[in-house]
């Protein structure tokens, strides 16, 4: 396994106070490449925080390990710490500073000046309240500026956990931007999320957790497929006469509801219209039949559940 | 490190309690100073005539009882010595003016207000971090725990040291104005000076340990209240008892070694059987062991 972030069997178990044990990540694998943007995804409950807090070294694994830009987290992560840039659940800044003193404090831990900060702020559109008491933020602009922050280092690698959480639909529009051009210049961009389509939007690669465990990855179209056919949906006014047409050229064809499913690769879309055509049977409705990662994220996160 | 302590420091300033405690302090400072110079009166003139006059009315009258009844006094007594003795001026006079040289006593009075003041704020300076959730955003930028416990402790520590010393210096300061414009400052020579110096620094590094405490226990509960809890059950309710039930044992609490390292050999405190630089020693004992435990608590346990 090579990637920028590397997790092997990683396993966290909590244990409380008052007894009794939770287990988070339940021998987690997953390798991140280098470059893109790479979604992670899960329920709530399934492991993908404690997975970040473990790759950050917040959380000691119970077993298992993760390797971040090529160093053991749990004993060599100072090292690359100023290639990273990250954001943990809702990210906690000073509230009685301003945003500008609180990205000035942070970033002369790592000897970055004010011009900088000046560049942050107005890449993440708080220039002009850069000065306000972060009490005074709201929640989205407190989101903006944990953003800012994990951009501050000009990292290779960004690791954020629900970055568009609190944003309003302009801010979410410009996060999924930010992250595609961040994935474009060669980033590695590692992003959780609840928002599906978003991250369908915005990713290259996706993994799916579910109770701990990596349950789908891959790049999305793979992961889309999820293994089944391709194929195409046809509505016409006789679905049968159509379904009869097409069976007798060849094609596998089903019904779906009022409408044919041909268990056809999108490219094969002339072949189905010559062959209804050819029967003077003409088309209402042809695309493909696609799934989208919502459908696939409930699916896979849905099994093993209990009924 | 440079960097992180840096910042630390900087954090330590800026805390709304840090400056609000501050400023309570130099109103009080500010109160105390017009308090002193409203009550002291430094006209001896008409109050000491009156002292004077009584003086000379009873030694006359203590001659007369002497000569009278010399079997009632020691025999061969110089009845006018002997009055002269034992009828002194100051038996009539309060002095009204303010003696610069009760410095001292004031810095050992105030210096309780400095130890609970440095616990408070060592203990919020990283409860506070707890509660706000700073903590897993600065570690994001520092994971190595043991560079940032140290240099959270060095800010907090210097900081309150710093500020216990500034505090007593412009208190002695106010106090030393007052006693030259309506006091006075005999008897306030180089060896005064050196012992009001010494108990100055000796209550800011109790309160910089107080505040070590203070912290270590915030670290270990990751709360403030937690802290400060332990505290006042510990002074109040664990010494307390100790005191009344194996009074033997006093030399070992951090209070009396406190109280004896900061008033020295012949601060009126009880005796420990140790030298104050010796109960300095045990209270450092003590705040070493609490930071241990602290610093593996904040290397070992999870962010979440």
């Amino acid at each position: 396994m090579a990637g920028i972030i590397e997790v092997e069997g990683l396993r966290k178990e909590y244990r409380r106070l008052r007894g009794g044990r939770t287990l988070a990540v339940d021998g987690l694998d997953l390798a991140v490449p280098q470059g893109g943007v790479f979604g992670f995804l899960g329920p709530n409950g399934a492991g993908k925080t404690t997975t970040i807090r473990c790759l950050l070294g917040l959380v000691r694994p119970t077993g298992g390990g993760c390797r971040l830009l090529g160093v053991d987290v749990r004993t060599e992560l100072h090292g690359v710490i100023g290639r990273v840039g990250s954001i943990v659940e809702t990210p906690t800044m000073y509230p009685r500073f301003s945003g500008r003193r609180n990205l000035e404090l942070l970033g002369r831990l790592d000897g970055i000046g004010t011009r900088r900060v000046a560049e942050v702020l107005e890449r993440v559109g708080l220039a002009d309240r850069a000065g306000d008491l972060v009490r005074n933020y709201s929640f989205g602009m407190r989101q903006r500026l944990g953003i800012g922050a994990a951009l501050l280092k000009d990292p290779e690698v960004l690791i954020l956990d629900e970055p568009a959480n609190g944003l309003d639909p302009a801010g979410i529009v410009e996060v999924r931007e930010l992250l595609r051009s961040l994935g474009r210049e060669g980033r590695t961009v590692f992003v959780s999320s609840h928002i599906l389509s978003e991250v369908q939007q915005t990713a290259d690669r996706v993994a799916i957790l579910s109770r701990g465990r990596c349950v789908a990855a891959g790049p999305v179209e793979e992961v889309l497929a999820g293994g089944r056919a391709r194929g195409l949906i046809v509505r016409l006014e006789d679905p049968a006469a159509g379904a009869e047409a097409l069976r007798a050229a060849g094609m596998p064809v089903s019904m779906d509801g009022d409408a044919l499913r041909v268990g056809l690769p999108p490219s094969d879309a002339a072949t189905v219209t010559m062959a209804l055509a050819e029967r003077g049977l003409y088309l209402t409705e042809l695309r493909p039949d696609e799934v989208d990662l919502e459908t696939v994220f409930l699916e896979l996160t849905r099994e093993g559940e209990p009924p | 490190m440079r960097a992180l302590l840096s910042v630390e420091l900087r954090r330590m300033l800026a805390r709304r309690l840090v400056r609000v405690l501050a400023a309570l302090a130099l109103v009080g400072i500010v109160i105390a100073g017009v308090t002193v110079a409203a009550t002291s009166n430094p006209d001896l003139g008409p109050e000491l005539a009156v002292a004077q006059r009584q003086v000379e009315q009873q030694r006359a009258s203590c001659e007369e009882a002497v000569s009278a009844n010399p079997q009632d006094f020691p025999p061969n007594v110089d009845s006018e010595e002997f009055c002269r003795e034992s009828i002194r001026v100051e038996f009539f006079y309060r002095d009204p003016r303010f003696h610069l040289t009760v410095l001292r006593d004031v810095f050992l009075g105030t210096a309780i207000f400095l130890v609970v003041g440095g616990w408070l704020l060592g203990a919020s300076f990283m409860g506070a971090e707890w509660h706000s959730g700073t903590v897993a955003t600065l570690l994001t930028w520092e994971p190595r725990r043991l560079w940032v416990f140290v240099a959270k402790l060095a800010a907090a520590a210097a900081v309150l040291f710093l500020l216990a010393l500034v505090l007593q210096a412009v208190l002695g300061l106010v106090l030393a104005l007052v006693a030259a414009l309506r006091g006075t400052t005999e008897g306030a020579d180089v060896g005064w000076l050196r012992s009001v110096s010494g108990v100055a620094l000796r209550a800011a590094a109790i309160t910089a340990m107080a505040g070590a405490m203070g912290f270590a226990i915030a670290t270990i509960g990751r709360n403030t209240a937690a802290a400060l809890g332990v505290g006042f059950a510990y002074l109040a309710v664990v010494e307390g008892l100790v005191r009344g039930l194996r009074p033997q044992w006093h030399r070992w609490l951090i209070g009396d070694n406190a109280g004896f390292f900061l008033t020295g050999q012949d601060g009126g405190f009880p005796p420990l059987g140790r030298s104050p630089l010796g109960a300095a020693a045990v209270i450092a004992v003590y705040a070493a062991v609490l930071l241990l435990v602290a610093v593996v608590a904040f290397r070992e346990r999870d962010v979440t």
